[in-house]
């Protein structure tokens, strides 16, 4: 029998002490009474200053394509539509990976996944802005 | 024709007048009421997180509850009704009511995204007296999702409540009082920008509207079109509710079978599908949430055409008839015949499915149903089957299968049948008509399943159904092996 293995049949005696501070004690969650009445307030149940715009992200429908023409020039026409922004409207790099530099904010030429940001809509409803995103034209 | 829709909110009286009836209960809440408790979650009555709680006289002096995914119904459905959120719950002098207080005493939040719609679930269940044991309320809550807390806080939550008092009966019959005095009985008609919501009272009310408006959606729960709108944007100009007609939510028990009105919800059809066979009640335990079963009706599963709804291949196999109405005519078909190619049913313009004729289980049929899906509960069918054979002296007389799910509708597997009638009901018989099953069907590949698992499941389901009816100590459900 090895050492190692001897040490392992020695028993471990663990000295009884009281648990002190608020480990082990069943305290409530400290919101939880806010929870059960639905009184927690969430940012979308903060209410909306006056001119508060509403996006809607327009996003590829293919799993990988490239894209070879993009026309939003109908979407920026929709009354209501106050602002279409594309990569072409990013002032610094189009990249919103924390290290690799392999996560476009918007997708340029290649989509490399279903649901993968093409553009952006502000709008002044969110109805309005979903709508708009869909009156693109690519190819 | 009334056209205003008059409810209470909570204990407050509210009438709306001049909003689209395509407004959800959700938006209605959240951005008119700015009763922000209830949540927006998947806005596909999935996740429950918008769950709140409908009440309408019983009939008997007293109220009938039940619980919906409010971002999935439009306003039209509270008419004459109680809704009940989450800001509702909390007793008079402020005090957590006993649903709420055991949902913080067993630390059953943690986000607290989804509790407002554990709470409302619960508390139907509470109301409802349902929340019996473990399995009760784990069945109650399948149709809510969370993501943080885990399900065991809830669950002992839920079981904590079962003791808890029920309302006082007078204060119940105090608000049916209320209620009864909002409706007046007449057919409701919303008009506003271009949209119409017509919800008629009697079948001739409805045949009328729906001879005048042939374009019409006839919306029966909802569970379906209330995504036409929240997941496609679509303008729905002219919709005819079919749930508020007396008779259609009717299901009779006769000699002949049972009588399905085509508004009955799925809830509702429980009980007598049950006892026409227990596989049908099991189906229908899976079938969606208590939510979207308290909503959904037999007569939308049916009339939608879907290929994946999971009654029609058990009705199929039952050898349903449809019952259709169109003006002062009605018609009758087998249900398989109804299912033309994929979204095309036999419905002229203006005709509507009125109800769904079940014949009795004979003694000399065995009959099964099996739900096949990724998740045990609240899930979407890969491959659903349902079988009924006919044995004297162990020879198949007569053989009716149908499957869901791996054809573009609700289909009957005709070769497959061939090969099983007039043969004996043994093993051979069982590969040859899995043999079959293969020029019946040529299932797709999709999200759900691979075309190759969907037939080898339809394989297989008939070999559990000949050993389920042969070798009877073979365990072949997955809640046998769980239970043990």
């Amino acid at each position: 029998m090895s050492e190692a293995a001897q040490r392992d049949d020695v028993p471990v005696i663990l000295q009884e002490r009281p648990i002190r501070g608020g480990v082990n004690a069943a305290l409530a969650h400290d919101s939880a009474a806010w929870h059960v009445t639905g009184e927690a307030v969430y940012i979308d149940d903060i209410p909306e200053l006056p001119g508060t715009l509403h996006l809607c992200v327009a996003m590829s429908t293919r799993p990988h394509a490239r894209i070879v023409a993009l026309d939003v020039s109908m979407v920026r026409r929709q009354p209501g539509v106050v602002c279409v922004l594309t990569a072409a409207d990013i002032p610094g790099v189009n990249d919103a990976s924390p290290i690799f530099g392999d996560d476009p904010v918007f997708a340029v030429d290649e989509v490399q996944y279903a649901g993968q940001s093409i553009f952006a809509v502000a709008a002044e409803t969110i109805e309005v802005a979903r709508a708009a995103a869909k009156r693109r034209n690519a190819a | 024709m009334s056209h205003d829709i008059r409810f209470l909110l909570g204990e407050d009286e509210h009438t709306l007048r001049d909003v689209s009836p395509t407004l959800t209960v959700l938006e209605y809440l959240r951005r008119h009421a700015r009763r922000t408790g209830t949540k927006e979650g998947c806005a596909e009555g999935d996740c429950g997180a918008c769950t709140v709680v409908l009440a309408e006289p019983d009939g008997a002096g007293g109220l009938r509850h039940w619980a919906v995914n409010a971002c999935i119904q439009f306003v039209p459905e509270l008419h004459g009704r109680q809704l009940l959120t989450v800001e509702d719950v909390k007793r008079a002098d402020g005090t957590l009511h006993p649903v709420q207080q055991a949902l913080v005493d067993r630390h059953g939040s943690q986000c607290g995204f989804c509790t407002p719609g554990f709470i409302m679930q619960l508390y139907a269940g509470w109301l409802e007296g349902t929340l019996e044991d473990r399995q009760s309320v784990k069945d109650w809550i399948a149709g809510n999702l969370c993501r943080c807390t885990g399900y065991g806080p809830i669950i002992d939550a839920g079981l904590d409540v079962a003791a808890a008092p029920r309302p006082a009966a007078a204060a119940q019959a105090a608000t049916a009082g209320r209620l009864s005095a909002l409706d007046d009985g007449d057919m409701l008609h919303i008009a506003h920008g271009g949209q119409q919501w017509f919800a008629p009272r009697s079948i001739d009310e409805l045949a009328d509207v729906y001879s005048k408006h042939p374009d019409a959606v006839l919306v029966a729960g909802a569970t379906d079109v209330g995504l036409w709108v929240t997941k496609q944007q679509r303008h729905l100009a002219t919709l005819i509710d079919v749930t508020r007609v007396a008779g259609l939510n009717e299901i009779k028990e006769t000699v002949d079978g049972l009588t399905i009105g085509a508004a009955l919800s799925h809830r509702d059809a429980t009980a007598a599908l049950a006892r026409l066979h227990p596989d049908l009640g099991e189906l229908l335990r899976r079938f969606a949430s208590i939510q979207i079963r308290n909503a959904g009706t037999v007569g939308g599963n049916i009339a939608n055409g879907s290929p994946i709804g999971d009654l029609p291949p058990a009705l199929i196999a039952l050898g349903a008839r449809l019952h259709l109405h169109r003006g002062a005519t009605r018609r009758e078909l087998p249900l398989e015949t109804f299912f033309l190619a994929y979204g095309k049913q036999d419905r002229a313009p203006g005709e509507f499915v009125e109800a769904v004729l079940v014949p009795p289980l004979d003694a000399a049929t065995r009959f099964a149903c099996y739900k096949i899906s990724r998740r045990f509960d609240q899930d979407i069918s890969a491959v659903m089957g349902a079988f009924a054979l006919t044995l004297k002296d162990n020879t198949i007389v007569r053989a009716r299968l149908a499957f869901g799910g791996i054809a573009a509708t609700p289909k009957r597997a005709q070769k497959t049948e061939a090969a099983l009638t007039g043969q004996p009901f043994a093993a051979t018989t069982i590969e040859r008509a899995c043999s079959a099953l293969t020029e019946d069907f040529t299932p797709i590949t999709d999200m759900r399943a691979s075309a190759d698992y969907r037939l080898l499941a339809a394989q297989n389901l008939l070999r559990r159904f000949y050993l389920e009816n042969s070798h009877k100590k073979v365990a072949t459900r997955v809640l046998e092996l769980v239970n043990e």
